[in-house]
């Protein structure tokens, strides 16, 4: 005990220049940190002053450039000046990506000619080849800003060799934007999770394209649910009536959130003869996916639906009364009217008051 | 007897030391976690434009829940705040929680609210509802007031959980200022990714002396209140140095109260908020994860780094120090109703790191802090002290505070850039070399107060009077 106590005297003796060295540490990094937050705003500043200058200078060849095809005699030797040092070219390429964004068309294509001319794409796809997740993420959204079809390959080689799940779709992304018909082909090949937010981005840029012809939704199907998810609201958004019956099984899917997405493309399409299956679906899902039923219900055929909405309205379930009694509030008396002279033959199966 | 005292001086001061020092290299390694995740964040968000979200029918509905009890001096302004917010489904629900002033009165004139027969579920247990109110102004339609005899705040986002007709609910404080796109930040991740996410939690921060107009905030500056510009560092370094990293390691056990936004199916599958706790926040997002574990599902709870939310932080050390005794009560509360968790391999990262950082560093600090002064007070006068060792020690474990300090300011410059005037920094840089002596202390002892008020028994939250912002 002696002994250890000893030991422990003597150590503690040892620690106390040890505690000064790392004060002392701790206070040099301390300073160091906060001397770099105001030399880095010292640069920054400067920087910003510089850029904005280069900038400035920048914008009026580009815009007319934009404009009429060329860059103006007065202005070459500028932009060869610039060209000539990489610092330039990074300035001119963030610059033409800020202008693009204005411009669609023939402008938008005088732009886009510019950068491939002038060889701006190899400082994208440098930095697609980096080690620096970040600086991939850059060089992607560049070649897709600048609409740069000479790089499918180098996406394609890129979401082969890719681990990151994130690069991956934006990669797909891009791809999707510079060959539709090939992104949406590698998206159907490709073993990844397709988020909303992937979805959503997809959407967009057929959207923009006015792109409406999408690969069936039976190839979607096959692969995972996130892809048949995806299938599914291109489907929605091309509007195609032509795939109900591969749209109806998916109510047989697994998946909860699968069957909601599909009872809510049912609506968005319109799709009438589907009213009765609803219904008979209606017993086995879940309060969320019930509550979608009857929001479909109330808009494709609401003169047949109307009893069976009015029964779900007398739900034990507080969630699914309130959407039933919703549905019955948006409809008109006169749709009431009509609904309550309609023929309503699925009121007597037996299964549906055990549902209901 | 000397010799006694002598040894026990000595073991305690070696405590000490493994204690500092696990102390620091854990606030360390989380600091380097969150400087890499918030690096990471910031490129990918670079190119992410959350407006996309706006047109989009994927993007879900939002149930925004709003407990006000006795705002009526600002609930006009409040809501209109809330209701100007960018999103395209999204509902507001003020929940009334038996104001004794005017709050009810002034929202239904100003919004034109007229009774409803809503249909409330029943899920959640709360105190009843009076009545639930709609705006008639068809600009509107999305305003919900719901009017319910007091119960507390869990209560009222409780009552608000049962009111909303949304797949996700945000709770929030009424007299919080939002940034327009903050649903639009909040939301995204529960729609880009894999695993379930079941909640999402912002940055908070501080708006004592920032200009405000319309709602919105024009000029961010430093607070001219000295304990209101201690606290802007202490929530630095707690969101951008901790929370970050902690949200990284899939290990985040709080989401703020003041903004945070959750999966309501899982809400209301463990039962709502606990309104018999004052630490509501947590304790609902732990049980939130204790839940997803024990059902074996494939989960997430997730942090965004960007200034989503502003409050106002007290600025006199009466009402600091309620806020600290009530933090310290729920952590407790919340550390005791979970201690199953403690070290407990079946909880992943939670149980292994999370609660047990929570137990030693939070819970536990303030209790050995307290300790330590006592004993130094006690050492001094039986002579027991030995001071090279106790300055040099002191010496690091201030120097080291002051370090994390400018480090959570220098975390701040290098992502989101706030504080645009230099001046704001080195109002920053002196509190935080006043900090470790001015306000550390009396957070040390709030939070001994907080522990002495849970032995006692204590549940109120005790009264929060703001000084309320000024708006230009």
């Amino acid at each position: 005990m002696l002994t250890l106590n000893l030991i422990l005297n003597i150590l503690l003796l040892g620690i106390v220049p040890f505690f000064w060295g790392l004060a002392l540490c701790f206070a040099v990094a301390g300073t160091g940190f906060i001397a770099f937050v105001l030399v880095s705003r010292k640069r920054k500043n400067l920087h910003a002053a510089q850029l904005q200058e280069i900038s400035a200078k920048c914008q009026p060849f580009l815009t007319e450039l934009a404009f009429e095809g060329t860059i103006p005699e007065e202005y070459r030797d500028l932009e060869k000046q610039l060209r000539s040092t990489n610092n330039g070219k990074w300035i001119i390429l963030n610059e033409l990506i800020k202008i693009r964004k204005y411009f669609q068309g023939e402008a938008a294509s005088y732009i886009e000619e510019y950068y491939t001319k002038n060889r701006l794409y190899k400082l994208s796809l440098n930095k697609l080849y980096s080690t620096k997740q970040h600086q991939k993420i850059v060089a992607i959204n560049e070649i897709m800003d600048m609409n740069y079809l000479g790089a499918t390959r180098s996406l394609l080689q890129f979401i082969h060799k890719e681990k990151s799940p994130e690069l991956v779709s934006n990669a797909l992304i891009a791809l999707t934007k510079l060959d539709y018909k090939l992104g949406l082909n590698r998206i159907i090949e490709q073993d990844i999770y397709l988020s909303d937010w992937f979805q959503l981005q997809v959407i967009k840029i057929l959207d923009e394209g006015k792109v409406y012809e999408i690969p069936p939704l039976v190839k979607w199907t096959k692969k995972s649910t996130s892809h048949a998810l995806m299938g599914l609201r291109l489907l929605i958004f091309s509007g195609a009536m032509d795939q109900m019956d591969e749209l109806s099984s998916l109510l047989n899917h697994e998946n909860d959130k699968l069957r909601l997405e599909t009872i809510k493309a049912f609506r968005t399409l319109e799709y009438d003869e589907i009213s009765f299956t609803l219904i008979l679906r209606y017993y086995n899902e879940p309060t969320r996916n019930k509550c979608e039923i009857i929001r479909t219900l109330e808009v494709l055929n609401y003169k047949q639906n109307l009893a069976f909405i009015r029964l779900c309205a007398k739900s034990d379930d507080s969630e699914i009364q309130r959407v039933a009694k919703e549905a019955l509030r948006r409809l008109t008396p006169e749709e009431i009217r009509l609904g309550v002279n309609a023929p309503i033959i699925h009121l007597f199966t037996p299964t549906l008051q055990r549902a209901v | 007897m000397d010799q006694t005292l002598h040894y026990i001086s000595l073991y305690v001061q070696y405590g000490i030391i493994f204690y500092a020092i696990f102390l620091m290299s854990s606030y360390l390694i989380l600091s380097v976690i969150s400087i890499q995740a918030l690096y990471k964040y910031l490129r990918i968000a670079e190119y992410t434009d959350h407006k996309d979200l706006l047109p989009s029918d994927i993007s879900p509905k939002i149930s925004l829940l709003a407990p006000a009890y006795n705002e009526g001096l600002t609930i006009v302004e409040n809501i209109r705040s809330l209701l100007s917010l960018h999103y395209s489904d999204f509902e507001v629900i003020i929940i009334n929680d038996g104001s004794k002033d005017d709050t009810l009165i002034k929202a239904i004139e100003a919004y034109k609210m007229v009774p409803t027969d809503f249909i409330v579920s029943n899920d959640i247990p709360c105190k009843a509802i009076r009545t639930v109110y709609k705006s008639s102004l068809p600009e509107f339609s999305n305003l919900l007031l719901v009017d319910k005899l007091n119960g507390g705040k869990a209560d009222a986002l409780n009552a608000g959980v049962n009111v909303s007709t949304a797949d996700y609910i945000t709770c929030i404080d009424v007299d919080c200022i939002l940034e327009q796109d903050s649903l639009l930040k909040l939301v995204k991740p529960f729609i880009d990714s894999e695993k379930r996410v079941i909640a999402t939690g912002g940055v908070i921060r501080i708006i004592n002396s920032c200009e405000i107009k319309n709602g919105s905030i024009t000029q961010i500056n430093v607070p001219k209140n000295l304990i209101a510009r201690m606290q802007v560092l202490e929530y630095l370094r707690a969101f951008l140095l901790g929370r970050m990293a902690w949200g990284n390691l899939s290990g985040l056990l709080i989401i703020s109260g003041a903004f945070g936004m959750f999966d309501k199916e899982i809400v209301k599958a463990v039962g709502g908020y606990d309104s018999t706790t004052v630490g509501e926040d947590m304790e609902l997002v732990v049980r939130m994860r204790r839940y997803m574990v024990e059902k074996e599902i494939p989960y997430c709870v997730k942090f965004i780094p960007d200034p989503l939310c502003w409050t106002e932080a007290p600025e006199n050390t009466q009402i600091l120090g309620r806020q600290r005794n009530r933090w310290t009560r729920g952590t407790v509360e919340t550390l005791w109703l979970h201690r199953k968790m403690f070290f407990n391999p079946k909880y992943g990262i939670m149980g292994l790191l999370s609660y047990p950082y929570w137990f030693f560093f939070e819970f536990l600090a303030p209790i050995l802090e307290f300790i330590g002064i006592v004993w130094m007070i006690f050492a001094t006068i039986f002579n027991l002290v030995n001071w090279p060792y106790f300055i040099a020690i002191t010496a690091c474990v201030y120097t080291f505070a002051v370090m994390l300090s400018m480090l959570a300011i220098l975390a701040e410059e290098i992502t989101f850039y706030q504080y645009k005037n230099s001046r704001d920094i080195w109002k920053l840089v002196g509190a935080g070399l006043m900090e470790p002596f001015v306000y550390h202390p009396f957070l040390v002892w709030s939070a001994m107060k907080g522990h002495v008020d849970k032995i006692k028994g204590k549940k109120s939250w005790g009264e929060m009077t703001r000084v309320g912002l000024k708006s230009t």
